[in-house]
């Protein structure tokens, strides 16, 4: 009889589920056990509630049905982030699921933009992009297949209520043979000369025997930070956020199907609206407020009555400086932690499983698969890493110490090249791996007024006026093709009145709808 | 508005100043481009074998597919075809599309290396159309999908001399001089070209297009020069033509080892031209006789000259950049210069310069090429490399780039390739070129099910007798 391997997962939240059933559904039930631990006595975060597109495609590999996913999780359709008072006072801009305009005549959309901004005579950047315009119009559809539509050139995703869709995986992650046990950890048993994770000692006095084992434990990361002793890397220089309070109120019409992310004094302030309830939470520096003005800042701050007590968090954004060690791969939070400013936690969990999937490792454990999963989570982290940093960095508020301190602080050098290269040339540099591409990086530079100092020359070789005749039609039209969409309300209720109707998009691995 | 560059000189006779200079000019309004070539371009290749982005140039240049065919003696390359490469009796046709389908949850890479480690010894040139109808020697011009992408094979001349019409028609100036001086002001910008009859050229703008002379961003601003030859030991080129060897061989170019070097083989559609590697390590009659015998055609005129293989520190100096030989020399591989040097121009599309010339610019430029080269080097090497023991070319395994040894250790340990930025090459490509050539990796995928198997097995079947019947019902090439 041939061995069965036993994979344990440490951890019940978000990413514990989310591996759990990805596991279930990919891997030879003939050949793994999958056993996961979790403590009802132990909270989760429940990262995640807003998502990217990318969920779809995790939904999708796992045989999920779309709307049976949103009836189950609360969830509500989102197409873009809202971004209040990041840049000047009073200002806002939307960082979309989609693109902004297109290239014309071989040359990038923002360069014609910055020609006629400094000529005084064009709308905002948000205003050239279906995603945005259909956002503010509070309406949403599915994007259509025909590529030279306007209608295809966006994608969506979820605001998402996390402890429903990780009750959800559970359910599913259950019925396909994983066994869950209800315990805690007291002690990790490591082999005394390879240093591999052998078993794990229970409180019940149960012991867990496993092949791998993956934490999922959170930022206790009891596995590769305790027992592996792989050490964390701070990016808290950068990222000064390290407490998050989160409280839900009652769900208060009109809907949304954007996530707000409004900047206060000492960090930001999310909301994000579910069907039956509304997000909120204010992330923020200890450096800067304390326990209570956040609390008493997020509860002015919010449109109706809490339905819940608050829950106070404590991060440090960084990351291990492995995610895999020995027979261990940490996933979410247990892994590193990046603020949710741009939803990335759901995304970083869904990578680093499909990643481990790829390189699963067999019976040969080689180091060049722990090399490889590492270098290419360090990557999506690092990248994300810029991304978010740049938010703080290119903040206008011109009280607060704490948004004073963001944009005089020294910036890893890898965003500052991609800033100079941007801010004197209209450029983004561009990379094939990683999350955030061209769109989102011009949303968040421009929506924040960074207006490059030059665009490229040869936009010139059109004149300013036959280029904004093209930018009021182009504008226009998006308005006009927006607005013929389902309102935000429509499209839930088609979901909830909806039975076994597979009616939406096949769902692929973009942020922006271009497969 | 912005000073924007007005006026261009490209330097160079090259069938790349040509290109450079026609798609320079039919993407840029209002741009003057003089062409300097009187300067001996010193090129080499006289045929190209290019892959499917050679439809993305012909549309660059705004050339029609037929047109362009019949002025060139092109024909159609769905393949290259390795012989003797790395075993004897090796005959492998390569695809330029990607193989089979995805089963399932699997890739198909993922499922075909389970069905060797199974004992099926599957071959993977059945799993892909346009192989096989290499193979066959047939052909449809309808066709138009992924799995039947396609190259051309050209004669460079006779497109060299279809561009230099072309430029002449748009409006660009020829001048048939020599440059007896470039002038570099004091900041270590050209300040101008002055030619052998002393006429002074300015511009705002230099591309240097003289192929290995390098005149103004080697010789004139001292960019250095990385030689490659640690890893391509081939030093040296014989070139000859022979009478084509018939249409149903046109579908592929062919690489055949040899016993001091290797023959690549281009078909044209009047003769084949063949280009014979090897280190100057071999004496040169012993090369000539084993170029002879390989071609089996004896009486054949040869010439042979030097090549120096490698690339320039950076490709963008100052008002200067480099395109073509002149900033990279791949001669010997699949991936030839003209393929580079159009992937160049368009990067100088996207990152085109206004008269202040931006240092940010110019870095990002050399930094994204740079390293689009070095990953085709990459792929270079593993030919090298794939080379049987003993062979005077074989790159030694101490000698590999860090980069292709990492590739094909995390191939072998998990038959997934790492991926990296501004890769090139295809993934595809290199899976098909390593398991083409009988590079397998060492493991049983442990995600696929034994119960999966038969389904597998079938599939297989199914795809290899799906491919074999379509090629069938395909015409003739002629």
């Amino acid at each position: 009889m041939s061995h069965k391997s036993n994979i344990v997962i440490v951890g019940g939240g978000t990413a514990g589920w989310m591996a759990a059933a990805a596991f279930a559904k990919l891997l030879p039930k003939e050949r793994f056990g999958i056993t996961l631990i979790e403590s009802a006595h132990i909270g989760t975060i429940g990262v995640g509630e807003a998502t990217i597109p990318h969920i779809r495609q995790f939904n999708s590999m796992l045989g999920i049905d779309e709307n049976d996913f949103i009836k189950a999780t609360g969830a509500t359709y989102k197409l873009a982030i809202k971004f209040e008072n990041w840049g000047a006072p009073g200002s806002s801009y939307m960082h979309p699921f989609g693109e902004f305009g297109h290239d014309l005549n071989g040359i990038e959309f923002q360069h014609y933009w910055t020609k006629l901004k400094k000529s005084g005579c064009v709308n905002a950047y948000d205003d050239y992009s279906l995603a945005a315009i259909a956002a503010r119009q509070r309406r949403f559809d599915y994007p259509l297949q025909d590529k030279n539509s306007i209608l295809s050139t966006y994608s969506y995703a979820f605001h998402l209520d996390a402890g429903l869709y990780a009750k959800y995986l559970r359910e599913y992650a259950e019925k396909n043979g994983v066994t869950r046990m209800e315990d805690t950890i007291n002690d990790v048993l490591l082999h005394s000369d390879r240093g591999v994770i052998l078993e794990l000692n229970l409180a019940s006095g149960a012991r867990v025997k496993g092949d791998f084992f993956i934490d999922c434990s959170g930022l206790r990361s009891l596995l590769i930070g305790s027992a592996l002793k792989v050490e964390f890397r701070s990016w808290q220089h950068w990222l000064l956020c390290d407490r998050a309070v989160a409280i839900p109120c009652k769900s208060k019409l009109p809907l949304f199907p954007y996530t707000r992310a409004i900047a206060r004094k000492a960090g930001w302030q999310w909301r994000i609206p579910l069907q039956h309830r509304v997000g909120n939470g204010y992330v923020y520096s200890s450096q800067y407020t304390n326990e209570q003005d956040a609390l008493d800042l997020l509860v002015n701050n919010i449109e109706s009555v809490p339905t819940g007590q608050p829950n106070f968090i404590k991060f440090v954004a960084g990351m291990r400086k492995k995610s895999w060690e020995k027979n261990c791969i940490a996933l979410g939070l247990a892994g590193g932690f990046l603020e949710p400013l741009e939803s990335t936690s759901i995304y970083l969990i869904q990578m680093g499983i499909l990643k481990f999937l790829e390189l699963f490792p067999g019976k040969s454990n080689t180091p060049c698969l722990h090399e490889e999963f590492n270098r290419t989570m360090e990557l999506e982290y690092v990248r994300i890493r810029d991304f978010l940093i740049v938010h703080y960095h290119r903040n206008q508020n011109p009280e607060s110490e704490f948004w004073k301190y963001c944009r005089e602080m020294p910036i890893p050098d890898s965003l500052q090249r991609k800033i100079d290269l941007f801010k004197s040339l209209g450029c983004i540099e561009k990379y094939q791996h990683g999350l955030f591409m061209t769109p989102s990086w011009l949303a968040v530079l421009l929506g924040q007024g960074l207006v490059p100092e030059t665009y490229d020359s040869r936009v010139d070789a059109v004149s300013t006026e036959t280029t904004f005749k093209y930018f009021q039609k182009l504008r226009s039209e998006i308005e006009h093709s927006a607005s013929q969409l389902l309102s935000i309300e429509q499209a839930i209720e088609r979901v909830l009145s909806s039975s076994g109707d597979k009616d939406y998009p096949h769902a692929f691995l973009s942020l922006y709808g271009i497969e | 508005m912005m000073s924007a560059i007005r006026k261009i000189i490209v330097v160079g006779d090259s069938y790349t100043a040509y290109q450079t200079a026609l798609i320079l000019g039919l993407n840029i309004k209002n741009i003057e481009i003089v062409i300097i070539d009187g300067v001996n371009a010193a090129h080499n290749s006289v045929a190209e074998s290019s892959g499917p982005s050679i439809h993305v140039t012909l549309d660059l240049l705004k050339i029609d597919l037929a047109e362009f065919a019949e002025r060139t003696e092109a024909t159609v390359k769905f393949a290259n075809r390795f012989l003797n490469w790395n075993v004897e009796n090796q005959d492998f046709f390569q695809s330029l599309s990607a193989h089979g389908a995805r089963l399932g949850n699997w890739d198909f890479i993922q499922s075909i290396c389970e069905l060797y480690h199974l004992g099926y010894e599957p071959n993977i040139e059945d799993f892909s159309l346009a192989a096989t109808a290499a193979r066959a020697g047939r052909f449809d011009c309808t066709l138009n999908s992924s799995s039947m992408a396609t190259g051309l094979h050209f004669d460079l001349n006779m497109f060299k001399s279809e561009l230099r019409k072309r430029v002449v028609a748009l409006g660009c100036k020829l001048v048939a001089e020599e440059i007896s001086k470039v002038v570099i002001a004091e900041n270590g910008y050209i300040d101008c070209l002055i030619s052998e009859s002393g006429v002074i050229y300015r511009g705002d703008f230099y591309i240097d297009c003289t192929d290995k002379n390098a005149l103004l961003i080697g010789q004139a601003m001292q960019v250095g020069f990385q030689d490659w030859t640690t890893f391509f030991k081939a030093n040296r080129v014989l070139f000859a033509r022979s009478k084509s060897s018939g249409s149903s061989r046109s579908l592929a170019t062919v690489l055949r080892a040899t016993q001091f070097g290797f023959v690549r083989s281009i078909p044209l559609l009047n003769e084949d031209v063949h280009e014979y590697y090897y280190s100057d390590g071999t004496p040169a009659h012993i090369a000539q006789q084993d170029f002879a015998k390989t071609l089996g055609t004896p009486g054949l005129e040869m010439h042979g000259v030097d090549i120096s293989v490698g690339r320039r520190d950076h490709f963008w100096e100052k008002n200067c950049i480099a395109i073509g030989g002149s900033a990279v020399n791949m001669e010997g591989g699949i991936y030839t210069s003209a393929f580079i040097s159009v992937a160049a121009v368009t990067k100088l599309l996207d990152y085109f310069p206004s008269k202040n010339l931006n240092q940010l610019l110019i870095d990002e430029y050399n930094r994204v090429v740079g390293n689009e080269i070095n990953h085709i080097r990459d792929y270079h090497a593993l030919l090298y490399f794939l080379l049987p023991p003993g062979h005077p070319l074989k790159l030694r395994k101490e000698m590999v780039p860090p980069r292709l040894e990492y590739k094909m250790k995390l191939f072998n340990s998990s038959c997934r390739l790492p991926w990296f930025d501004d890769e090139v090459v295809e993934r595809h490509q290199w899976e098909s070129l390593l398991l083409g050539m009988g590079v397998w990796p060492d493991r049983r995928d442990p995600l696929l099910s034994e119960s999966a198997i038969p389904e597998l097995i079938s599939a297989f079947n199914d795809m290899r007798r799906f491919i074999k019947h379509s090629v069938s019902k395909l015409p003739k090439y002629e």
